[in-house]
């Protein structure tokens, strides 16, 4: 494995929680997690050698998360500009056991650790893996309200996800009782009550 | 036949999945560019170390999925998987390999499941088979 310059530090200091995979083959390679406040972080999959996987670990916000997931921004621009000014580089082996836990800047991480400028997330491929739970969440968190208001633009460009997301979820028993709340708060027949709201029907009821 | 990790999935329900099938195909694997690495036919989980960082494969059908190996159904499939996870991924090669090898799958060698729309399919091998004998590198995606 690369020869990392960070700071070492005894032990992974946050607790956090997996929420979903968002790139996975033959396993997780970029994983979202969260911690109890609500914060959201990365697992970056970088590195293996014969006894560890390492990972870069990091805070992103939750715009930019949902720039990632809206193909606004690429996930090099993530790691480079982390919202914390800096990234945790571990160590884990079969166990789970962290290993070589340091703090680093990005701008210190070795270049073969930095992904392409163009690499924008392909939820089409990655929907294929994910199952009922995690599309249930992308789905709230990409067609929530305030979503919709901020950047319709996006919604409507990726329109054919959200559909074939709940294509999927239709094969999978799912029901309109399922739905987000920010949508099944918002039924399609009366979409036209929300003023300055799209077209929910447009968008998520055109059947 | 009995299957190779039988006794990982025989309380998995659903494992393999209904919809796995033996039948004849012809497959696309990534690989190290040694046919004989360790690593090259071996399914997510049971290879050392595994690249697993969350409880991901406590869920039932992801842990059957991780005992089986992972296929295309097109060379074109293939490639335009790997080259998507190379953006990614820069060191994706070091951990599923950078090179294609390709085979002819068929009743003998286990049950495949339905390819999805990116023609990725999983193979539950059986017990006897030995893939690297019926697969050869046919494509290098280094770009050395």
């Amino acid at each position: 494995m690369e020869n990392i310059q960070g700071v070492e530090i005894n032990k992974f200091p946050l607790d956090l929680n997996h929420v979903m995979d968002l790139i996975y083959f033959e396993g997780p390679l970029l994983s979202l997690f969260k911690n109890e406040s609500g914060d959201h972080y990365l697992y970056y999959w970088c590195d293996v050698d014969d006894i560890y996987n390492r990972w870069i670990i990091f805070r992103i916000s939750q715009q930019n998360l949902k720039n990632y997931l809206l193909k606004k921004t690429a996930l090099s621009d993530l790691i480079v500009k982390p919202v914390d000014g800096f990234v945790y580089v571990v160590d884990i082996n079969d166990e789970l056991r962290f290993n070589n836990v340091c703090l680093i800047k990005s701008d210190e991480l070795p270049q073969s650790y930095i992904p392409e400028s163009d690499s924008f997330y392909d939820m089409e491929t990655e929907l294929d893996e994910l199952n009922k739970k995690e599309k249930l969440f992308l789905l709230n968190f990409l067609i929530d309200k305030n979503t919709i208001n901020y950047s319709l633009e996006y919604i409507l460009k990726y329109q054919y996800v959200i559909e074939e997301i709940k294509k999927q979820l239709k094969t999978e028993n799912f029901s309109d009782s399922d739905l987000p709340l920010s949508i099944s708060k918002y039924p399609a027949d009366d979409y036209d009550n929300y003023d300055n709201e799209i077209s929910f029907n447009q968008l998520f009821y055109k059947s | 036949m009995s299957l190779k990790y039988h006794d990982m999935i025989k309380d998995l329900p659903d494992c393999p999945p209904i919809t796995g099938k033996n039948i004849t195909t012809d497959s696309y694997r990534f690989v190290f560019n040694d046919i004989n690495h360790k690593n090259n036919f071996l399914p997510a989980l049971i290879i050392t170390p595994k690249r697993i960082n969350s409880k991901i494969f406590s869920e039932d059908r992801m842990k059957c999925s991780g005992y089986a190996l992972s296929l295309f159904n097109t060379l074109e499939n293939a490639i335009k998987r790997y080259v998507k996870l190379q953006k990614s991924v820069r060191n994706i090669k070091k951990t599923i390999g950078d090179h294609i090898a390709s085979g002819l799958i068929d009743k003998s060698d286990g049950y495949v499941t339905e390819p999805n729309k990116h023609g990725h399919f999983d193979l539950h091998e059986f017990d006897d088979v030995h893939l690297k004998n019926k697969f050869s590198v046919i494509y290098d995606l280094s770009g050395d």
